[in-house]
């Protein structure tokens, strides 16, 4: 990569083993597939005349989506990365202009649902959903900016996707039990700070 | 700490049996409390997750800002030839229309240097010593290169190429006295093509000290006349000569 900065580009497999990794080779990898088809973002101005910071919003939610997909191991290479990513990408860039056309991009970015909600009974999800809808998230999110540097890292890459075994290593645990114990006593912290507003 | 928050880690977890599963559900739909912490439980995970997604987001776009220049630069690296091309024939065309074709020695002088002596060609072996030289030289390691010359001027004080390419590396160091130093004593050498008042005459127009000038004028005119090696461009850069 040239151009001191710039990476030589990597093979499909390169990228989805490196994500496949912990610590800076993920990071690495991550880096390296934003990279590899930043070109989409001309795409996306081109092809759907989206501004430029809308394309880049599109692309780089593609990217983290395709990340969460390979390290889930849902891209099934059935067509290549690129074709995959370019998919994902029109999607976002379609949705876009979907919520552009009818005035809610602006003030609502959806969250997406998580696949865990999927593990449960329709009708147990159901009352969960609900509860979900009816919590404040912003302040959930506001308390957790707010609930000490340590638990906030233990939490990112719990939702990152590693699992207790690698956070060992991260973050210098002594075993994974230990981190266990450790997360559950964040999030039990953070609900009490949270409680302690609603 | 509540019990629950591992309960409900290990069913998201997929650690529980299939019954426990069902049980877990169960739960759920009867008693409000533990949805709630179930609920909680999977906000946390999203807000993480969204936070995460901000971090990753400004990182790159951090890379997108370091990219955007080099993409500016591809394109200019793409369309570099024929802008450069459009560049020389304005300027020609304009230089021709308003100016005369005389150029200042110093400026004949330094574009020489960086064209034609930019690099020395090689053409032997790496045990040659000359040839190591060189080959320091071509890698901008001109003290390097001066000493190895000078250690063969030393064992062959004959060794004309070793003078030449001494004197060269010396006028590239700017110690202009001792290149000069080393091609008069190559103009007195006998040799069938000499380089010797040639690169003299370079020094000098390079070192454009007082009487300079005309010095390197009356070697060029030499050059020409004794038919030199590199009269042609002798002959060339006294045509552009400026008017004294």
């Amino acid at each position: 990569m040239v151009s001191g900065n710039i990476s030589p580009r990597l093979t499909e497999q390169e990228i989805a083993d490196g994500l496949m990794q912990s610590g800076t080779t993920r990071t690495r990898a991550e880096e390296q597939l934003f990279r590899q088809y930043d070109y989409f973002i001309k795409e996306g101005i081109r092809k759907y005349s989206l501004s430029e910071d809308e394309s880049f919003d599109a692309y780089s939610d593609t990217i983290l989506s395709a990340i969460q997909k390979i390290i889930n191991q849902s891209f099934e290479g059935r067509s290549s990365l690129k074709t995959w990513i370019f998919q994902i990408f029109h999607n976002k860039c379609v949705d876009l202009l979907r919520k552009k056309s009818t005035n809610k991009y602006s003030v609502h970015h959806t969250q997406e649902i998580t696949d865990l909600l999927h593990l449960l009974s329709d009708s147990a999800r159901s009352v969960v959903q609900r509860m979900m809808d009816n919590s404040d998230r912003a302040l959930l999110g506001q308390r957790l900016q707010e609930i000490g540097e340590q638990c906030r890292k233990l939490l990112l890459f719990w939702a990152d996707g590693y699992p207790d075994k690698e956070i060992v290593v991260l973050m210098e645990y002594k075993t994974a039990d230990v981190v266990k114990t450790s997360r559950l006593r964040c999030m039990e912290k953070l609900r009490q700070l949270y409680k302690s507003n609603t | 700490m509540s019990e629950h928050l591992g309960y409900i880690d290990s069913y998201f977890n997929k650690e529980l049996s299939p019954e426990e599963c069902r049980i877990f559900e169960l739960r759920i739909e009867q008693d409000p409390a533990f949805a709630e912490e179930v609920a909680f439980y999977l906000n946390t995970l999203n807000e993480a997750k969204a936070q995460l997604a901000v971090q990753k987001k400004e990182r790159f776009r951090e890379i997108y800002q370091e990219i955007r220049p080099s993409q500016h630069r591809g394109l200019v690296r793409r369309f570099w030839p024929y802008v450069s091309a459009a560049a020389v024939t304005i300027a020609l065309v304009f230089r021709f229309v308003f100016f005369s074709p005389s150029m200042s020695p110093i400026k004949l002088a330094n574009e020489y240097i960086q064209s034609d002596l930019a690099i020395i060609s090689t053409d032997m072996g790496m045990g040659d010593s000359i040839e190591i030289g060189k080959k320091l030289y071509n890698e901008g390691k001109f003290e390097d290169a001066q000493k190895q010359f000078e250690r063969i001027i030393l064992a062959d004080s004959l060794e004309s190429s070793a003078k030449e390419y001494a004197g060269i590396v010396s006028l590239r160091l700017e110690q202009y006295d001792k290149a000069i130093q080393y091609f008069v004593e190559l103009e007195n050498t006998r040799l069938k093509i000499n380089p010797g008042k040639f690169y003299h005459a370079l020094t000098l127009m390079k070192r454009n000290g007082p009487g300079d000038l005309q010095e390197a004028k009356k070697l060029l005119h030499a050059v020409e006349e004794e038919n030199l090696k590199f009269k042609d461009i002798a002959k060339k850069w006294l045509n552009k000569w400026p008017e004294e």
